[in-house]
């Protein structure tokens, strides 16, 4: 008896594997009030994979996208490319969240991503992962075996006080989707998928911009095959644009998009959803 | 021949009813209401048969009393405007599953098939496999001491919106894991851990069996509460295994227990006057002032209460229209899911004042019908002390700790107090004990 005790005692450490407490946050970490407090950052190592090959810029397009497109049909219902101001797309976003297909989606911060809420709808800061350029990374908690289209929905979001006049009515910026490939144990494969000149609106009522990359790179997914992680960046698409933030010309006070700059006002990407759809995960 | 008959088939019904209360106890498929209307149709099946011999005729008259305090409740819990956003299935099985379970209870002792400490371990079996179950997936996801490690870093997400890690464990909802509030889970923990006390009757080495049953169901609803750790529910726990030193060190003490049960019955009446007091303000429109209204409205435990209790009062041209539960307009804005974390205050919400007049008057009687099982009952100190704690805790634990919501992630998880598993179990614990008067017993007091 005395012998089987540790034993008893050694198997009940051992099934503990903590699975929900690997990441854990304070309270309103992400969630905060404070602009500067919700910046997602993290990159889970995924900037240090050695890609043994690269098939960056072979999905690229560089001429501007096409504020309304001709409608694209997802799942049955007709979808605009592209546009923003009003977007009525909540109802599909609730039906195609990826977390509806993937229940571990739902974990994590990255779920926020994944909820189905396509713009603000009063969960504020709950609804969207706020970026800045030096983007972000993630891994799927699973591989990706089909998908049939990429989408997201964005905006840009400052931190000027509400009653402030200054308000951008749009923005024009270049987005670039990674996927890393998972060929054996050791080595990856990464596919780059970059969007140029997508305008979007900021502080605008809350308004998201929907775009939908599928008909302008004409994505096919069989490259992804057994991708397991994805990275997002952005960049000002309008040299002048950026030069007049950096300067401060542009506005009454400077704004910069480098969250470390903690005394000056700021421009984020507030990005609110993510679409691999009709995917299926294994 | 009717005494034939109910002699060949006694051990089906038996058999039926422990199955029953096995699972309802399990809490298996999370279809607590379906055990519900099978519990009803076992009682009517029971009482045709414990009602044949002639010696029962008198104890089941007298258990049509409470029978019809349960009756009223769960009528009123069935057919009151609260009731229309449950399906009819639900209301009907909570309209017969109360007293039938009482009625269970009572027909298995009548019965005489099985050991008083079979039934208990029946019980205590189906209450233990689930939590063990708890207690393994809780374990494995997340860790030993997690409420007290993870204090300053709590938050994880969950569809974007986060969660307290602290506040929750994980459990068998149904035929899946999920995240369950603490609360929850920790009501199955205690009442398994309500059979360690019944050790100090037990000898190791004389009951060997009795002694590891009674530890195993024990040590799991323990080990559950201790990997949290909930601190709350274990003083809850320790408090109510007093019952068992007392029975067992001060049995002789005459004097000694009743200073403790006088106590016992003046801590209970303080309770019972304050919550008086409480709902005769409220229904008067708050008028208390200074340290009267710290006491009674403006304090961290009666604010939550004050929607339900300005609910219960609400009127409409006039009327007193909540009297028997809340209309569904209310209930649904806001106050269904103001926490109160108190039963009695959730059973307002259920059945409104009358309701719960009746539910406390019926704890209160079959209070004095646990009393004569203690004095009077034939089981084993160890049945007697498991049972009692059993009964304290359950009662002690949902006055200060009554689970509202099930899932954090699913906040229309409402839990339903009468529609709870565990309340069925205590009913059938309850008519296991409920003895009819007795004028040789009463003479002998």
């Amino acid at each position: 008896m005395n012998k089987k005790l540790p034993l008893l005692l050694l198997g009940a450490i051992a099934l503990t594997s903590c699975a929900k407490t690997e990441r854990l946050y304070t309270e309103n970490q992400y969630n905060s009030p404070v602009f500067d407090e919700n910046y997602y950052t993290e990159w889970e190592g995924i900037d240090q994979i050695e890609c043994g090959s690269s098939q960056s810029g072979l999905h690229n397009t560089d001429t501007p996208v096409q504020k309304e497109s001709d409608p694209v049909k997802i799942g049955g219902q007709e979808v605009q490319g592209y546009k923003w101001g009003g977007l009525k797309e909540e109802q599909f976003g609730y039906a195609h969240n990826l977390a509806k297909t993937e229940k571990k989606f739902n974990y994590g911060v990255t779920s926020k991503l994944f909820d189905g809420r396509v713009r603000c709808e009063s969960y504020y800061q709950k609804s969207r992962v706020q970026v800045d350029k030096s983007g972000f990374a993630m891994y799927f908690p699973k591989a990706l075996k089909q998908a049939k289209y990429l989408a997201f929905a964005c905006r840009g979001g400052t931190d000027y006080p509400a009653g402030e006049e200054f308000r951008y009515s749009n923005l024009k910026i270049n987005v670039e989707w990674s996927f890393y490939i998972h060929v054996d144990s050791s080595t990856y494969s990464k596919v780059t998928y970059k969007l140029n000149q997508i305008e979007i609106p900021v502080d605008n009522g809350g308004n998201t911009a929907f775009i939908c990359m599928t008909p302008y790179l004409g994505l096919t997914f069989d490259e992804l095959y057994d991708a397991t992680a994805m990275s997002f960046k952005w960049e000002y698409a309008d040299t002048k644009i950026q030069d007049e933030i950096d300067n401060g010309i542009m506005t009454h006070k400077s704004l910069v998009d480098d969250y470390t700059q903690k005394e000056k006002h700021h421009l984020a990407l507030m990005l609110y959803e993510v679409f691999i759809g009709d995917s299926i995960w294994g | 021949m009717k005494d034939n008959f109910f002699v060949k088939n006694k051990s089906i019904i038996t058999f039926l009813i422990l199955e029953v209360v096995a699972l309802t106890a399990f809490n298996f498929g999370n279809i607590s209401y379906i055990f519900g209307l099978a519990g009803a149709l076992l009682a009517i099946a029971g009482f045709v048969f414990c009602f044949m011999p002639a010696k029962n005729k008198k104890d089941f008259l007298w258990l049509l009393l409470p029978v019809g305090i349960l009756f009223l409740i769960s009528g009123i819990g069935s057919f009151n405007s609260y009731s229309k956003s449950f399906s009819t299935l639900g209301n009907l099985s909570l309209f017969f599953s109360l007293p039938a379970f009482l009625v269970l209870g009572f027909v298995i002792r009548k019965l005489e098939d099985v050991k008083p400490k079979t039934v208990l371990f029946v019980v205590g079996g189906g209450l233990a496999a689930i939590t063990l179950f708890g207690l393994f997936s809780t374990m494995f996801q997340y860790g030993f001491f997690y409420s007290l490690i993870y204090k300053n870093t709590p938050n994880y997400y969950y569809n974007g919106i986060p969660y307290d890690v602290t506040k929750e464990m994980f459990w068998l909802s149904g035929f899946e894991f999920g995240e369950v509030y603490i609360e929850y889970g920790s009501l199955f923990a205690v009442l398994c851990a309500a059979f360690l006390p019944g050790l100090l009757f037990i000898s190791p080495r004389k009951e060997r069996n009795d002694f590891i049953i009674c530890a195993a169901i024990g040590v799991v609803g323990l080990l559950t509460l201790l990997i949290i750790p909930n601190l709350k529910a274990i003083l809850v726990m320790a408090l109510a295994s007093s019952f068992a030193f007392i029975l067992k060190y001060l049995k002789n003490h005459k004097k000694v227990q009743e200073i403790l049960g006088i106590l016992f019955l003046v801590v209970v009446g303080l309770g019972l006057i304050f919550f008086i007091i409480a709902l005769a303000n409220a229904a008067s429109g708050f008028k208390f002032i200074g340290i009267l209204d710290r006491i009674f409205v403006s304090n961290r435990v009666m604010l939550k209460c004050q929607p339900v209790f300005e609910a219960l009062f609400a009127k409409v041209d006039g009327k007193l229209v909540n009297l028997f539960g809340l209309q569904s307009y209310v209930y649904n804005e806001r106050v269904l899911l103001t926490e109160t974390n108190i039963f009695e205050v959730e059973l307002l919400k259920e059945v409104g004042l009358i309701g719960v007049v009746l539910f406390l008057g019926f704890v209160i009687m079959m209070g004095y019908f646990v009393w004569k099982y203690i004095k009077h009952g034939k089981d084993d100190d160890f049945v007697k002390s498991i049972v009692v704690v059993m009964l304290l805790t359950f009662f002690a634990f949902s006055t200060i700790y009554n689970a509202v919501i099930i899932a954090p992630h699913n906040d229309v998880s409402y839990n339903q107090f009468l529609r709870s598993s565990s309340l069925l179990v205590i009913l059938f614990l309850l008519g296991y004990i409920y003895r009819a008067p007795s004028k040789e017993e009463e003479k002998h007091e």
